[in-house]
């Protein structure tokens, strides 16, 4: 059976990339568990799977921060790697050090820090065992690349209002290269239908199970969200 | 006088080969490295750099070459050795781009101020012209030279630190200088910096103690109650050793029954505070800083260490491979050393801006990159 750990920079991203996982895959292929890294030390949190005879099983570790991420792997690769996993990142390219960097979407800091810890990786003598990926800027630009997610949470929500209300047109626009806080968006959308975005648990639960098999197409269509497209083209075609 | 860049080697071409090339260092410095890169002995060779200006009569080493750069208020002052054999071959002194001495083998020339021209000279072949030929009027420029190895104090923080040694005062006491360079005595430091500067010495180092997490009353000298020397006809007292009064203790903790991080932190402290405060040292080179300390407590001497020279014009290297004290460190003041046989290099921000650059962008622990080859694959 094949291993694979996901480090996730939070509870956000680990509940996304369990839904991903069972909306890519058949019922029976994979089985997984979920953990929370609290102390250093991890604890199992919502939800296991457990089918008879999967041919893959995912650890998603969710580590609480994005520069943790990268840390935390290389903490327990050696483990991991010893039990044969192979091991995968994803954190959201938006952090302090961006900021320090540079105060909007900066395309050579952005990849500056990309290739920095690309490389980093690649010198490590576990490097082909580990993969990162970055959600640019951040996940919720991902949330606004599925521009019919919105309506299912309130019917109100739907593209041409959005655009009405707020001037984002989500059908053409790429969240990528134009939200350099996209969480913000969201926040801004939510507020049409009277709520505020706070990232609670139960929020990104309800919006991530609405999420279905035309909101990933939608999301990457005409090119937008690549970096969306390339983390779901890793965990869904693991070798 | 600061210490800019040294190349050194010895036994070139030889199985003993050692060569460190280019190393460059900086006002604060931190030099990391596994085991056996050679951080020890890069010390050494700034040590045994200091003791040929400033102490050593005939050359106590068979080989070595150094290549040597001091920054001196912005006068590039550059310094050439080799000596093959315990015998000089080539000796040379530069500031900025005027040649002031000009040596080989045992004959050369030297610059005379008060002459205002070049005089020829002679000189054993086992003896460093640049302290040999000291001469405050003619070659005032050696006395840079001399100040800055007399003034170098060199610590071992991973040794005791003069934790089992106590002070004798013997009866026939003919007054001796007290050798800063002897990092064992310093109960003799102590005494010393009290008779000099008094309270103002003992709080200083009290308050710095408390800066580390060691809260102290009170810090002095006296005889511990277990100790008593017989017959007592050689001596004039009894042995002398330090104390310190913990402010969470009703006695005195006497030095031999500190614990080795606290009198380590103490006697360094003791030390380098007798230092900066009788005659700012040039240069302080600090081994295995922190070792026997808990991470809260090894940070905080480091912090304490940079906080204390940055004030004054003391260059300090320190050398550890103590994870909590890299990652306590900014990159800035690093210098890591790889070996590959006998050639030691080494990587800092001066040499290595763009691999230090792209490290921060990752956002690890400082550790991170010690313990990778990021910086070996950026080449």
């Amino acid at each position: 059976m094949k291993r694979v750990a996901i480090f996730t920079e939070g509870q956000g991203e680990l509940i996304l990339v369990r839904h991903l996982l069972l909306q890519s895959y058949n019922a029976n292929e994979i089985s997984f568990d979920c953990f929370e890294l609290y102390a250093n030390v991890t604890h199992p949190v919502a939800y296991s799977y457990k089918p008879q005879n999967p041919t893959t099983y995912f650890q998603i570790i969710n580590v609480g921060g994005d520069e943790k991420v990268l840390s935390v792997i290389l903490e327990r690769q050696e483990r991991l790697i010893q039990q044969g996993y192979e091991i995968i990142g994803l954190r959201d390219l938006y952090s302090d050090i961006y900021l320090k960097k540079s105060p909007v979407i900066n395309e050579e800091v952005s990849n500056l820090i990309i290739s920095s810890i690309r490389q980093y990786i690649e010198s490590n003598p576990n490097g082909a065992f580990i993969s990162i990926y970055f959600a640019i800027m951040e996940m919720e630009a991902w949330f606004l690349s599925m521009h019919n997610l919105f309506v299912k949470i309130n019917p109100l929500l739907s593209p041409e209002y959005i655009y009405q209300n707020l001037g984002l047109n989500l059908i053409e626009i790429n969240p990528e290269t134009n939200f350099f806080h996209p969480a913000e968006q969201i926040d801004a959308i939510f507020l049409l239908s009277g709520i505020r975005y706070d990232k609670s648990r139960h929020q990104i639960e309800s919006l991530v199970s609405k999420i279905d098999s035309n909101d990933i197409l939608n999301a990457t269509e005409n090119g937008r969200c690549n970096s969306f497209y390339l983390f779901l083209e890793k965990i869904t075609n693991l070798q | 006088m600061l210490l800019k860049r040294i190349s050194y080697s010895e036994y070139k071409n030889d199985s003993k080969e050692w060569v460190l090339p280019n190393f460059t260092l900086g006002e604060i410095n931190l030099i990391v490295g596994k085991n056996a890169t050679g951080k020890t002995r890069t010390l050494n060779v700034i040590r045994g750099l200091a003791d040929l200006f400033s102490e050593v009569d005939t050359l106590r080493w068979n080989e070595g070459e150094y290549d040597v750069e001091f920054d001196n208020k912005d006068e590039l002052v550059s310094y050439t050795l080799e000596y093959h054999h315990g015998r000089v071959i080539r000796e040379t002194i530069k500031i900025d781009d005027k040649e002031y001495m000009v040596r080989d083998r045992d004959s050369g020339s030297i610059f005379a101020h008060d002459l205002k021209k070049e005089i020829r000279f002679q000189t054993q072949a086992n003896r460093v012209a640049a302290f040999a030929k000291r001469d405050e009027i003619q070659h005032p420029f050696l006395e840079l030279f001399y100040s800055w190895g007399k003034g170098l104090r060199r610590y071992d923080f991973g040794s005791s630190l003069g934790k089992e040694l106590l002070m004798l005062k013997v009866v026939d006491n003919t007054a001796t200088e007290l050798n800063l360079k002897e990092a064992q005595k310093v109960v003799e430091v102590f005494e010393k910096g009290r008779e000099q500067f008094g309270k103002e010495y003992i709080d200083a180092v009290i308050s710095d103690m408390a800066v580390i997490g060691y809260q102290l009353n009170d810090l002095g000298i006296d005889t511990p109650p277990e100790i008593k020397i017989v017959p007592q006809n050689i001596v004039s007292g009894q042995p002398l050793a330090i104390y310190a009064q913990e402010t969470d203790r009703t006695t005195e903790t006497f030095q031999v029954s500190m614990s080795q991080g606290m009198f380590r932190a103490l006697s360094i402290l003791i030390q380098i505070n007798y230092s900066l405060q009788a005659s700012e040292p040039s240069c302080l080179l600090i081994d295995d800083i922190g070792e026997g300390l808990d991470f809260e407590r090894s940070t905080s001497l480091v912090k304490l260490l940079v906080e204390k020279v940055r004030r004054t014009s003391t260059q300090l290297i320190m050398a550890t491979n103590d994870r909590f004290i890299m990652n306590s460190v900014p990159l800035e003041y690093w210098i890591i050393l790889e070996r590959k046989g006998g050639l030691i290099k080494n990587y800092n921000y001066r040499n290595s801006k763009e691999m230090f650059d792209r490290f921060e962008l990752t956002g690890l622990n400082n550790f991170d990159l010690f313990s990778s080859d990021f910086y070996l694959k950026q080449e």
